[in-house]
């Protein structure tokens, strides 16, 4: 019967049977300057540069590299040197320029820093396995984590984020020399559908189509209220594994969530917002197949190429250590 | 050889039909002419030879009384005598045919299907022809066309659904929208300049099964009116086309109807009399997909333990009608179109593998939408020279969409996790519609139309909700766009003047208000066409005409979605104008059956509404404004066709010759670029030829330069920034529509053979297969070669040339009783 898995494509395919030949379009075209760069306050200024080329003579591994280019750095309209520390507010502007690819420049100004509270982290135990033998103790500790994330805006009209978040664990080195034997800390499964804010650049057509916002954490502040939006996070099977020398308390790693929530610039959300439509959209697939317009690569260079975007960056701390060990000792019991 | 031709008028204005009584005031007119007038007020059919009439002009005043003392008294001094038989009025000499020289009022002639026929056997060698329209060299009209249920039914088509969109785009100046679909692009406008109307009220969405077909049952048409480049003073509110498709009245004669089986869908109609005054008229029409779908996936499914999978899809419309005849003077009509897609789908899964871990998935998603129209129409005959027509309508386009998926993970009887998410999208437009029409023919030259309406726009353009629930925790978000109402006022004024035998000037205002949004705008349209006969074959027109547009489509794919959005013009965007400048020349053989123009045209639009690069940036919570950008267009261009439109073989040659381009000021940087239509060259050729009384071939062949493109030729590499995308390739971004694709040729079969209860109609979509690029993509073309070290293979990337329609054959079979 597996055959009939096989038909049942194949009545569409019966009403639209599409079918591709290859070719070579003849136009011209020159290369050009692409200049990245994600620009963060307080950090020094990382620039990528490289050039386009003809997609049909593929991307071979730094067969892109620029090696003629002068890059300059300006701050606030004034020259700066490459060690410069932007700030929060500033006005960065990167131009480059090669003889054989032109010249290209983008400006953006980094974002003002926005200000994130935890209002709420609450973690609720789901399994707890552990293990002491001499001279070792291991534990897993599994658990589902919900936090409520106030985010207040910052000034200005139009202001886009970016929530992520890492699990974090002081590790013992005296096991690492030992496989399987390193804590660790997993924040598990991540619920993007659980904070209708992470879904609203999804339009109908795609809502209603399957896609969803997975790996998507970026959004703006056109949903707040007063300033304010209460973020909904959402973590399935988080697991905290434990490697220590004992069970006593004081031996066990402290381990804690590090919550970043940046206010990021235009460029870089709508960056991120392009890599989610051609991923998960529908919008380049219907391109693709001549069913809709073609998209191009969002750019804030002038050459067409590239994208600068700046972010600042607030991280906010949410400890389990206690969590943790309450877990152990209630297991002990 | 004496050649019969049989004259079908099956025109003409839809709730006059049913009045017996006629007014007419013609002067010395051609007798042909007055026939049409007499087709319009009464829905008979005229059927005569087609030399009976020649050179033949007649005098008759008639005030409100019965068809048959007015006929009676036209050929009174003739030896014309004629028999009424149901809805047909036969015409035949009294005494031996004399035959006379052909005369310059000869009429135009277009094959149509065959109608219930009277007393047949007089009719010796039988062309069965109808003639709809005034031979074009008679009137100011420009780039006007009627085309019959019959004549649309001829034209081959995918899957063999006669449609009435797919039969227009065979006309000069008509580009499909994409291939197979049926939308169109007229004189090189969007796809949402084009009004559709069904007995003159407005529908939004024309299409089932993503624009595939159009809504329009071809078994309940009766004729269709389309303009596309000269206008009527009563049509405004698109650019570029009128389409109104005018709905069959009931047989007064008996019950007669047919059914039809195809490949996509199956039809049903029957119409017939209620009495003496009333008649009915049911034509529905659906798909049956689900015959192949259901049992299919029945069997598909039942061979997975763990997944289920749902699909249903069907479509289906209904128009019904009724007329009364209430006086002499009075007659009404009360008609109702339902349109409806259905789309049901989803996925179900019982993870259960035994180790006690379960996982259970279901999703559902069900799309829904159509139109809904009901009208009421009075027709009145206030004296000879004045009638009105009054008309009390509603029109709703709905879409409704829903999804609800969720998912539990499940240890033994332990909930481990539950997760849901359910949205609700819905946009719909609901317009109340109160118009009255007149028409009032003076004694002399003139013939008055006017009238004025009133439409109460209510547009919902996206309304959702989605609700989110992850284990206890439930989170919602819903839209804030509202509801839009809008109100509109529309008054017009044309009039048809003959100053001189061989000049007629038609001029007309409309003249529209819309308010919405605690905004008005105005808008005035004038029109003007002259057309002037040089002799009896020969005509020249000219003709301006400005049209005003308030609402637009939005849609991100070029098929018909239920996400479709109609939209009114808002915030600081003003309403869309074209103004159109149009000439031709025209020409008619002696007997009518051969017929050739040359229509030029020149067309500015402004305020248009088009997505500005990158809209899908902006979040579809912003209003739909922020993705919009206005600009301007023109469109240029000349019409060629030559029409053979009698006899067995007929058909038609059209070439254009067009220009179009656009320049928005958020779009390819400002500057101007090709339109996607701007397809320099086209040409269609139709062939219809009747082998015999029982088979007809049909062929359409249509060839165009291709559309235009956007194609990326360069990339460059993005940057990661962390994300889970890593460093994309990114297409370069070029020009708008900078590259044009292959030229476009397709030939389409049709045959029919008839057989006494019915007819087989067989059909090949795109005969020769000639597989066409409508688009052009990036791919990778994979190569395996064999080396000294083994096989190795090697992936490269390429562009590609998409194709999507290879032949297709079709067939079904109609029934008729």
């Amino acid at each position: 019967m597996a055959i009939l898995n096989r038909l049942y494509p194949l009545i569409p395919a019966l009403l639209l049977t599409g079918c591709y030949h290859d070719f070579i379009p003849e136009m011209d075209t020159e290369p050009v300057l692409c200049i990245n760069s994600l620009i963060t306050a307080g950090e020094p200024v990382a620039v990528e540069l490289s050039h386009t080329w003809l997609y049909t003579d593929g991307d071979a591994a730094g067969g892109n590299v620029v090696d003629d280019a002068a890059v300059r750095l300006f701050a606030n309209g004034i020259p700066v040197q490459s060690d410069y520390i932007p700030q929060e507010g500033d006005l960065i502007r990167i131009e480059a320029s090669s003889r054989r690819y032109g010249d290209a420049w983008a400006e953006v100004v980094v974002p003002e820093t926005a200000r994130a509270t935890v209002l709420e982290a609450e973690p609720r135990l789901t399994r707890v396995g552990q293990y002491e033998g001499t001279g070792v103790f291991a534990a897993d500790v599994s658990f589902d984590l919900q936090i409520r994330l106030a985010v207040d805006d910052i000034s200005g009209t139009d202001n886009y984020f970016h929530y992520s978040c890492d699990g974090c664990i002081e590790n013992d080195s005296s096991f690492a020399d030992t496989d399987g034997w390193e804590s660790y800390f997993s924040t598990g499964s991540f619920k993007y559908e659980a904070e209708p804010i992470f879904a609203e650049h999804i339009g109908v057509l795609e809502s209603v189509t399957g896609s969803d916002a997975w790996g998507f954490t970026f959004f703006t502040d056109r949903q707040f209220c007063d300033g304010r939006y209460v973020l909904n996070l959402q973590y399935v099977d988080a697991n905290v594994r434990i490697v220590a020398d004992s069970a006593a308390a004081e031996s066990l790693p402290e381990c804690w969530l590090e919550i970043s929530l940046s206010s990021v610039s235009a460029s870089c959300y709508n960056w991120a917002n392009y890599c989610w439509q051609m991923d998960s959209g529908l919008i380049g697939d219907l391109g693709d197949v001549g069913l809709g317009d073609p998209q191009w690569g969002y750019s804030n260079v002038s050459s067409g190429a590239g994208v600068v975007a700046a972010r600042s960056k607030a991280v906010c701390r949410i400890d389990l250590s206690e969590f943790v060990r309450n877990a152990l000792a209630a297991e002990r019991q | 050889m004496r050649r019969l031709i049989l004259i079908l008028m099956i025109a003409a204005a839809g709730t006059a039909a049913a009045a017996r009584n006629v007014s007419i005031s013609a002067y010395d007119r051609p007798a042909s002419e007055v026939f049409r007038s007499l087709v319009e007020q009464t829905g008979k059919n005229f059927v005569y030879s087609s030399e009976l009439l020649d050179g033949l002009n007649v005098t008759v005043v008639a005030r409100n009384e019965p068809l048959k003392k007015v006929l009676r008294r036209m050929f009174a001094k003739t030896d014309i005598e004629f028999t009424i038989k149901g809805d047909n009025v036969l015409l035949k000499r009294r005494a031996r045919n004399v035959v006379e020289p052909l005369s310059s009022h000869s009429p135009d002639l277009v094959e149509t299907e065959s109608p219930d026929l009277p007393e047949p056997e007089m009719l010796g060698e039988v062309v069965v022809v109808s003639r709809l329209e005034a031979p074009a060299v008679n009137t100011a009209e420009i780039g006007a066309r009627k085309l019959t249920a019959g004549e649309i039914a001829s034209v081959p088509v995918l899957f063999g659904e006669a449609d009435v969109v797919k039969a227009l785009q065979m006309q000069p100046g008509v580009s499909e929208s994409s291939e197979g679909m049926a939308g169109m692009h007229v004189h090189g406008g969007g796809a949402d300049e084009n009004l559709y109307m069904l007995d003159n009220v407005p529908l939004y969405q024309v299409n089932h099964f993503a624009g595939l077909f159009s809504a329009f049952n071809v078994d309940a048409i009766r004729y269709i009116d389309f303009f596309k480049s000269s206008v009527p003073a009563k049509y405004d509110g698109r650019l570029s086309s009128f389409l109104d498709v005018r709905t069959i009245n009931g047989s007064s004669d008996g019950h007669h109807g047919s059914a039809k089986l195809g490949l996509t869908s199956g039809a049903f109609n029957i119409s017939g009399p209620i009495g003496d005054r009333t008649t009915y008229a049911v034509a529905m029409r659906r798909s049956w997909y689900e015959v192949l779908s259901v049992p299919f996936l029945a069997l598909m499914n039942s061979a997975s333990d763990d997944e289920k999978i749902r699909f249903r899809y069907a479509f289906m419309d209904l128009n019904a009608k009724i007329n009364h005849r209430f006086s002499d003077r009075t007659a009404a009509s009360l008609s109702i179109y339902f349109g409806n897609d259905e789309l049901h789908t989803g996925d179900k899964s019982d993870g259960d593998n035994n180790t006690g871990f379960g996982s259970y998935y279901d999703e559902k998603y069900d799309f829904h939408w159509g139109n809904f129209v009901a009208q009421l129409g009075v027709v009145h005959s206030f004296s000879p020279s004045l009638t009105a027509e009054f008309t009390a309508a509603f029109t709703r386009y709905f879409s409704s969409l829903r999804k609800d998926e969720s998912e539990t993970m499940k240890f033994g009887e332990e909930l481990l996790s539950f997760s849901r998410l359910k949205m609700t999208s819905h946009n719909n437009i609901n317009d109340a519609i109160g118009r009255a029409d007149f028409s009032w023919q003076s004694a002399g030259n003139n013939r008055l139309r006017f009238g004025a309406g009133y439409t109460f726009h209510s547009f919902l353009p996206i309304r959702y909700r989605s609700e989110s629930t992850v284990d206890d925790v439930t989170v919602s978000a819903e839209s804030t766009n509202g509801r839009y109402p809008g109100s509109e006022l529309n008054a017009y004024a044309e009039d048809e003047w003959h100053p001189a035998e061989a000049v007629i000037v038609n001029a007309g205002l409309h003249a529209s208000l819309f308010h919405i949004d605690g905004k008005t705008h105005g808008g005035l349209s004038p029109r003007l066409s002259l057309g002037w006969r040089i002799n009896d074959s020969w005509a020249v027109k000219g003709a301006y005409t400005r049209t005003v547009q308030y609402v637009h489509q939005l849609t991100q794919s070029y098929l018909a979605l239920p996400t479709d959005q109609w939209i009114p013009i808002t915030g600081n965007f003003k309403p869309q104008t074209a103004d159109k400048l149009s000439a031709g020349v025209y020409w008619q053989s002696a007997d009518g059956n051969l017929s050739a123009s040359v229509e030029g045209y020149w067309k500015r639009m402004r305020n248009l509404l088009e997505y500005r690069d990158e809209f899908y940036l902006q979040p579809p919570t912003e209003m739909w404004t922020n993705r919009l950008t206005s600009g301007r267009g023109t469109a240029k261009g000349l019409d060629f066709k030559i029409e053979k439109n009698a006899g067995r073989l007929s058909g038609h040659i059209a070439y254009s010759l067009a220009w179009s381009d656009r320049c928005f000021a958020e779009k390819n940087g400002g500057r101007p670029y090709p339109a996607r239509f701007d397809n320099r060259h086209t040409i269609n050729i139709l062939v219809n030829w009747k082998i015999n009384s029982k088979v007809a071939l049909s062929a359409a062949w249509t060839g165009h330069s291709g559309n235009h493109f956007t194609l990326m030729p360069q990339s460059w590499e993005g940057p990661g920034f962390g994300s889970v995308y890593g460093t994309p390739e990114v297409p370069l971004k070029t020009a708008v529509n900078n590259y044009q694709l292959p030229f476009y040729h397709r030939l389409d079969l049709g045959l029919t053979v008839r057989n006494s209860r019915g007819f087989w109609n067989f059909g090949l979509y795109n005969a020769y297969c000639h597989m066409n690029a409508i688009a052009v993509r990036r791919g990778w073309k994979n190569t395996t070669m064999i080396t000294p070290d083994g096989v190795a293979s090697e992936s490269r990337p390429i562009f590609q040339k998409v194709s999507l329609l290879p032949l297709i054959p079709s067939i079904s079979y109609t029934w008729q009783f």
